[in-house]
């Protein structure tokens, strides 16, 4: 399973090969000729219009980009270094920087170009594992919960507070609106519920805070509360164990 | 214990484990050193290679779990068992810097893809794959993002150790690129 070919992204024409000789420093940047390759640039665009492909598109673009970027780093006058007691780090860089005719190194030049390029063959790795792990069903099934990752505020996800809600508007009774309430007011009162509700036991179970609103809208105020509190970083929501209650406390020192 | 009720107690052992049980687990409980228990694992993947049984084990985030084989997955998906979504290009070309070079700061990843990631890294903080790790010792002291367990198990990877090396070239690229930072 492991063996299997390598799904390979699509080789990116004429451009990238370019691309891939400055990287070996077969090509001299100075020698690229920026109306070739924007030409070349808007040919493929032309031929890949329509082409629902935008990884391809946006590699294609990213290529096009480093060459016109080491053409033009190429024709400015390197800096000057105006700092007469340089230390040896800096010594250091500036050899790094600059070769001994005060140029652009190659070597930085690449590092430029290959930025992006550097981890494309471990990015093919893990889009063929991707691929081949999809069809492969453990016993349980873990990608999406995990268990080393504590479950606070940030990580508990909104998908899961949002999921406990709908269970609690199920059972709230729906009522007539005659007035829209104040926003300020309508979400104070929310978020000083919560806090008496903590206070109260240190901690409250996600469900206890609907005991008192019955109406779905005193519901999704509290809710909103919720959230604001959780945005001030002035309470934590967690879940103690897969499938437990929600609990939301104080933030420790807080 | 015999050799093949030892066998079978781990067999049972991995098939009941609600994740990944390492060697050294199955052998606190069956009082089995960790080379021995290898060794039986080994012995009953075999066997169910052996059989061409639609179950393999898999050895994932440092353990042991029971999947069943890739060439079944167009049947298996028929159960409603939710497939998980394909990762889209930026999302694994973000996660392989992050497991590359973790830990690493959101603006390091950012200047390696060119591009802003937060939309992506929020895509893989949702997904389990990614989490923040510490925060670094600079101005405005950046969070630092790691690869989880899940990830290991995401891709079938025994250990961080199992992604491909990158190649010589981009060694010495990656030397220049952190002399240049």
């Amino acid at each position: 399973m492991r063996d299997a070919p390598n799904e390979r992204v699509q080789p990116i024409t004429a451009l990238e090969d370019l691309t891939r000789s400055l990287e070996k420093g077969e090509v001299d940047p100075s020698s690229v000729s920026v109306h070739d390759t924007l030409d070349e640039t808007m040919r493929e665009i032309k031929r890949v219009m329509g082409t629902p492909d935008l990884d391809y598109i946006g590699d294609f673009l990213k290529a096009a980009s480093a060459l016109i970027k080491a053409k033009a780093e190429k024709l400015l006058p390197p800096e000057e270094d105006t700092d007469s007691e340089v230390d040896d780090e800096n010594e250091q860089e500036d050899d790094f920087l600059y070769d001994s005719e005060s140029e652009w190194s190659n070597e930085a030049l690449l590092a430029h170009l290959m930025e992006y390029r550097v981890f494309q063959d471990a990015v093919a790795e893990l889009a063929r594992r991707d691929t081949t792990w999809r069809g492969v069903f453990p016993r349980s099934r873990p990608v999406e919960i995990t268990q080393e990752i504590p479950l606070t505020s940030t990580e508990i996800g909104l998908t899961h507070l949002l999921s406990a809600l709908q269970d609690i508007l199920k059972e709230a009774p729906r009522e007539e609106f005659s007035h829209v309430p104040q926003d300020d007011l309508f979400l104070e009162r929310g978020m000083d519920h919560i806090r008496a509700c903590i206070r109260e036991k240190e901690k409250v179970v996600f469900r206890e805070l609907f005991f008192e609103p019955v109406t779905r809208s005193g519901v999704i105020a509290v809710f909103l509360a919720l959230l604001e509190l959780i945005r001030l970083r002035e309470v934590i929501v967690r879940q103690d164990y897969h499938f437990g209650e929600i609990v939301i406390a104080f933030v420790p020192g807080g | 214990m015999e050799y093949n009720e030892a066998r079978a107690i781990i067999e049972a052992l991995i098939f009941a484990s609600p994740s990944p049980i390492s060697a050294k687990r199955i052998g606190e409980i069956t009082g089995l050193d960790s080379k021995t228990v290898q060794s039986m694992v080994k012995d009953v993947q075999d066997k169910y290679r052996r059989d061409d049984s639609g179950i393999q084990i898999v050895f994932v985030a440092g353990g042991y779990e029971m999947a069943t084989k890739p060439q079944f997955a167009d049947y298996v998906s028929c159960l409603n068992i939710e497939v998980r979504q394909s990762l889209s290009r930026p999302a694994l070309e973000t996660l392989a810097i992050i497991a590359y070079r973790q830990p690493v700061t959101k603006p390091e990843l950012e200047t390696i893809r060119g591009v802003r990631v937060d939309s992506v890294l929020n895509t893989l903080m949702e997904r389990c794959l990614v989490r923040v790790s510490g925060r670094k010792k600079a101005p405005g002291r950046p969070a630092l993002y790691c690869t989880t367990s899940t990830f290991l198990r995401w891709f079938g990877l025994a250990s961080l150790d199992e992604l491909p090396p990158l190649t010589e070239d981009s060694d010495s690229l990656l030397g220049i690129l952190s002399r240049s930072q």
